[in-house]
């Protein structure tokens, strides 16, 4: 289901009320919503995919319980996507504690989850080798860079939707844009490129 | 200022001024480079969460929903524990006085008659003779005369 089918057009803030009101269909409907947006951030984010789904989980169940706190100052979006970035965070710096590498190498795991949109075998696996490079040459961004790079290319935030999500200025999220889009191209490049010399 | 002078700034977290700030959105939004990066990420297809990582969710969505404490807040906490100190208190002190036996009753008559003897024995009298304290206490009952009536059904002269 897309984020625009769930919720049969009800607005987010809408469905919000109704949650508040203990209304649990209406979360439900919010989950439908940003179900793909939250594990694909959070994949994006942890590298790795059944970290991504536990992140993704603890983001709906802490955004449940904190219903009420909401006061609709951020968007649903923005909300939700601070506490994935948060927990994500949190969970890189737990597992660097315990020496554990993160695999820059594309692993077999690396689709999981990942629906093909075109039908197409060849475009298929195009798109999938796409992806595992551009993971890979995420997974060399710092916490700092990664989270506005995925905020504004790939979810589309606002610099300033970003800047309230994360605690930064709005200066700062353009300078760490910039930083991040430069830093993931030449990863991509030196990837590209030690692949076209593998061959 | 060219790219790589920018990039250099910001990489050593330098304060951009207005004008700096201007050309770093420009690059952002026009240059090459930058908005190749920009489609590729938009680009990237969506994933969606398998079948029983949503039936994991519900599972736990439901447990959330039951618990007793849901939209337990600290305001809330913080006047449960008011309440409760606040009744133990007055347990506490309740208890205290049961403990220590009763309470003396002392009548309005007698706190009276109490401060009226202890202020005539500290009058002087005017013309510098001897103390009024007798003259004042024959005016007024003496304790001794109620407590003889108790003991002895009238007063001790009497016997």
């Amino acid at each position: 289901m897309t984020q625009h089918e769930a919720g049969n057009g009800l607005s987010d803030q809408l469905l919000i009320a109704r949650c508040q009101a203990d209304d649990l269909s209406a979360f439900d409907l919010l989950v439908d919503r940003y179900q793909a947006r939250v594990f694909g951030f959070a994949r994006r984010m942890v590298g790795d995919a059944q970290e991504a789904e536990d992140v993704a989980q603890e983001v709906f169940v802490r955004a449940f319980r904190n219903i009420r706190r909401y006061d609709g100052r951020a968007s649903v979006a923005g909300w939700l996507f601070k506490i994935a970035t948060n927990l994500c965070i949190d969970r890189r710096r737990r597992r660097s504690r315990r020496v554990v590498e993160v695999p820059l190498e594309p692993d077999a795991d690396i689709a999981h989850g990942l629906i093909a949109r075109s039908g197409d075998p060849q475009e298929e696996a195009v798109a999938k080798q796409m992806h595992e490079v551009v993971q890979s040459a995420l997974a060399t961004l710092s916490e700092r860079l990664r989270p506005v790079l995925l905020l504004h290319d790939v979810e589309g935030m606002s610099y300033e939707e970003i800047a309230n999500a994360l605690n930064i200025p709005v200066g700062t999220v353009k300078s760490r844009l910039f930083l991040a889009r430069e830093r993931l191209q030449s990863a991509l490049s030196a990837y590209l490129q030690a692949g076209e010399t593998d061959e | 200022m060219n790219k790589k002078e920018l990039l250099e700034r910001i990489e050593r977290d330098e304060r951009l001024s207005l004008v700096e700030q201007s050309e770093l959105d420009a690059m952002l939004s026009k240059d090459d480079a930058q908005q190749d990066v920009a489609r590729l990420l938009g680009g990237l297809p969506s994933e969606e969460p398998s079948l029983a990582w949503r039936s994991r969710l519900n599972e736990r969505l439901q447990r959330e929903a039951s618990k007793p404490l849901r939209g337990f807040s600290w305001l809330r906490a913080g006047f449960i524990a008011s309440a409760t100190a606040c009744i133990l208190l007055a347990a506490t002190v309740v208890f205290q006085v049961s403990r220590s036996g009763a309470v003396p009753s002392v009548s309005s008559e007698l706190l009276v008659r109490w401060h009226e003897e202890a202020a005539a024995s500290v009058a002087l009298p005017a013309d510098g003779s001897s103390m009024t304290t007798f003259a004042v206490a024959e005016q007024t009952p003496r304790e001794e005369d109620e407590l003889d009536d108790l003991l002895y059904g009238g007063s001790m002269e009497a016997l």
